[in-house]
């Protein structure tokens, strides 16, 4: 727990910039409540910009790797594919 | 069980990470995610009536595709009355309070006394229903295919069109009722002899769903959806969370994402998914 702790307080920053941008995300998808196209426009940025912070984030670190890049994807990639179902179905 | 662990427990076995957070298995779940929503879709528009629909329809269209089926069979197009649609709105409003999926309802009130509390006096008068339907052209369709709405639908003896569309909660399910008004005002034409529909035996209607399937228990498919989602992410959520409290302490070297950050993305993604709201977009 303690590193777990101190490896956060070593990336705040990075962590920081994380949840800006996810708060973000959910923040224009509650105000597009209305808007499906803005919607998915929303969710798509959130999943990109969630990969671009993976990227900045482990090339500051220097383990940056395709492997680590895909994985960021993949998650990135099955975010957005279930916040798209769901707006298409409301 | 040592499967399950393989696939939830970071240890040596797996390289400390869990099967299902690895690439392929994020990939695996993904395409599982993808396929079901397929199925999903196949299933809901073979039997509509099933699975629950939020939709995208506006009576214009209804109207709109009313007529050009009608144009088709040599009928007259039909005029929209304002009374007609107000009947409509108010009998899609009885549904949603009184909880029914009927013509009548539930107290034994017609389909005609919205007509009358209005003040439309009619000399024919029809009504179709319909719900679950996720956009115009599949309610008319659906219409078509039923002999007595289509009855309905292409009716020479109707004038006038009034539709309602309006979401609400009906039987426990987000939906989307869609109610069709046919009438002529009464006086407006002189009726044949030989066929004495008058304001006081209004054409016979029907439903789009038979009586059997008014038992059927519907769910939609956003319900199915966030759930399938929830799972998903309530998964992937835990064991990354077992990875970060696993894997941090013990300071394993390995190269891959952050967990903590991935399972910050999949709260968010659950959180959204909470969040998001059905709606129509009229």
């Amino acid at each position: 727990m303690k590193i777990f702790v101190e490896d956060i307080k070593e990336h705040l920053g990075h962590y920081l910039a994380l949840v800006f941008i996810l708060a973000f995300g959910v923040g224009a998808l509650v105000f597009f409540q209305r808007t499906p196209q803005m919607q998915i426009i929303s969710a798509f940025l959130t999943a990109c910009f969630y990969v671009l912070w993976g990227v900045v984030h482990h090339y500051i670190e220097k383990d940056l790797h395709i492997r680590v890049v895909i994985e960021y994807i993949t998650v990135a990639l099955l975010g957005f594919l279930i916040l798209w179902s769901i707006i298409i179905r409301t | 069980m040592s499967f399950l662990l393989n696939l939830f427990f970071p240890h040596f076995g797996n390289n400390h990470k869990a099967k299902i957070i690895k690439t392929h298995g994020i990939f695996i779940l993904t395409l599982s995610f993808v396929f079901f929503q397929v199925f999903l879709n196949f299933f809901a528009l073979s039997r509509p009536a099933v699975l629950g629909f939020s939709a995208n329809i506006s009576p214009e269209k209804i109207i709109e595709l009313t007529n050009i089926e009608r144009a088709k069979a040599n009928a007259g197009a039909l005029r929209e009355s304002r009374l007609l649609s107000e009947a409509a709105r108010q009998k899609a409003a009885d549904m949603f309070a009184f909880n029914y999926w009927a013509h009548v309802s539930p107290s034994g009130r017609s389909p005609w006394a919205f007509f009358t509390d209005v003040g439309y006096r009619y000399q024919y008068a029809g009504e179709n229903l319909a719900r679950d339907f996720s956009d115009p052209s599949s309610v008319v369709k659906a219409w078509l295919n039923s002999p007595s709405h289509r009855e309905n639908l292409i009716n020479g003896k109707y004038q006038e069109i009034g539709v309602a569309v309006v979401d609400g909660t009906l039987q426990g399910v987000e939906t989307t009722l869609v109610v069709q008004l046919f009438g002529t005002p009464y006086g407006a034409v002189a009726p044949k002899p030989e066929a004495p529909k008058t304001a006081e035996e209004p054409i016979v209607v029907s439903e789009v769903l038979s009586k059997g399937q008014e038992t059927v228990p519907v769910t939609s498919p956003l319900d199915i959806t966030k759930a399938m989602a929830f799972v998903i992410l309530g998964i992937l959520i835990g064991v990354f969370a077992v990875d970060v409290f696993v894997i941090s302490p013990k300071q394993t070297p390995r190269l891959s994402s952050r967990s903590l950050a991935q399972m910050v993305f999949l709260l968010a993604i659950l959180v959204a998914s909470f969040m998001i709201k059905q709606g129509a977009i009229l």
